[in-house]
């Protein structure tokens, strides 16, 4: 699971309040991702770590034109690990190291290689928030 | 609907301290009671089952009351149709595994026994002697003893704590199977959290006499607050290689469900560590099912 730092810095919400905007910056990065029903400790100001899955983390090269997914940054290809069919792709970005797996097809059309600069592209419903300082081993006292 | 209103001073290990709880159970639910020990759990158990009387209260089982100290009620243990089991399986230990169970009926019945003992893979081991027998295979004839009076509550009182983690496992998938396959009332003693995970349906954390927190297993004990709409915690049981990518089996209850990890995921994961396993209300695929005419 990728997992950045990071601030929640705006929340906007529909009329019913059920379901949210959530904007967020992760050092420098800006973020946005939806939920529903927002907890208490997902405020404006609050320290989370954002989390999002390896494989729904796509990667774009000379990306032009517009696009629907709501997030996009910049990084850079630090390894990769090639299988059969699928990908492993290190990528280094602003707010840390994140890995995209992606199909060995899209890695030989795109003609990835380390150190080339990508455009790393995540939808704003994939994206999952935790709070941060809490490890469940060590919150059980009773 | 079970409800539980009852108070005992008792003599805790740090002078005297007044046990008082307000419990309700669904029926059909396994409840677990969670705390240290000395927190007066097992008291709790003994005054449902009879063994203990409460100094005042009331006690209601399904509309049936069963202690009453306003009205001078206290049913007897065995009028109060509760199955108990210990962690030390108390079998009777000069009788075999069939008659541990028939002794246990009211009306002797040896095919309701045999069906039992069918149930909990015992049948090769009816005429044994408890001596003889494992410590899971001892804990599998005291649960099938239990069941087998069709209790009201069925009162677990820590019942695999002496087992080994192997033998655990495979008996708390048992006590679910019996549980629901018997739509039973459970009440379970506990202090391993993954167990309480694996098998309640709420919990009630007991402190100095005291409930402190009850809810889902979730909600009390994961302080870790996720944005996700599903997530449960459960065990990895397997970990594969495949292509440059890797499936975890992972157990839910009596399912498997296989979840892709990353090769970072794999650096800190292995089989046997608890996980939260989650996902957002935006990614689960939904397809109507049509009912057969």
């Amino acid at each position: 699971m990728n997992s950045f730092s990071a601030l929640i810095t705006g929340i906007e919400n529909d009329e019913s309040g059920s379901l949210f905007l959530v904007e967020l910056d992760a050092s420098g990065l800006q973020l946005s991702m939806l939920l529903f029903d927002l907890k208490p400790a997902f405020a404006i100001g609050s320290p989370v770590n954002v989390l999002f899955k390896e494989t729904g983390t796509a990667l774009a090269r000379n990306l032009s034109g517009e696009i629907s997914l709501s997030n996009r940054f910049p990084a850079t290809v630090t390894a990769i690990r090639s299988g059969d069919v699928l990908a492993d792709i290190s990528l280094d970005s602003a707010a840390g190291e994140c890995t995209a797996i992606v199909t060995l097809r899209s890695l030989q059309r795109m003609k990835l290689d380390i150190g080339d600069s990508v455009t790393v592209l995540l939808q704003a419903s994939q994206i999952s928030l935790v709070t941060r300082d809490n490890i469940p081993e060590n919150r059980i006292h009773e | 609907m079970i409800s539980i209103t009852v108070e005992k001073t008792l003599s805790g290990a740090d002078g005297p301290f007044t046990l008082a709880v307000d419990l309700e159970m669904q029926p059909h639910s396994l409840l677990t009671l969670y705390g240290k020990s000395g927190s007066g759990k097992t008291t709790l158990l003994r005054m449902l089952a009879g063994l203990t009387k409460p100094d005042s209260g009331r006690i209601e089982v399904n509309g049936e009351i069963w202690f009453d100290s306003h009205k001078g009620v206290c049913l007897a243990p065995q009028k109060r149709k509760v199955g108990l089991v210990f962690q030390n399986y108390a079998l009777f230990p000069t009788m075999t595994v069939q008659d541990n169970l028939l002794f246990a009926q009211e009306k002797k019945d040896p095919v309701k026994v045999d069906e039992m003992l069918e149930l909990a893979g015992l049948l090769a081991l009816r005429k044994r002697y408890p001596e003889t027998l494992s410590g899971g295979q001892q804990q599998r004839v005291a649960l099938a003893r239990a069941i087998l009076r069709r209790p009201k509550i069925l009162l677990l009182d820590e019942p695999l704590s002496a087992l080994d983690q192997k033998t655990r496992g495979v008996l708390q998938d048992e006590i679910i199977k019996v549980h629901q396959h018997f739509g039973l009332s459970t009440m379970l003693v506990s202090h391993d959290k993954q167990e309480v995970f694996k098998l309640s349906d709420s919990v009630a954390v007991i402190r100095h006499g005291r409930i402190t927190k009850t809810g889902t297993p979730h909600d009390v004990f994961l302080d870790r607050i996720t944005s996700n709409k599903f997530s449960f915690v459960s065990t990895i049981l397997s970990i594969r290689k495949v292509d440059c990518i890797y499936l975890a089996v992972i157990g839910t209850g009596n399912e498997l469900v296989e979840v892709v990890l990353s090769e970072k995921d794999v650096a800190t994961m292995k089989p046997g560590d608890e996980v939260l396993v989650a996902s957002k209300a935006f990614n689960p695929v939904i397809v109507k099912l049509h009912r057969p005419e």
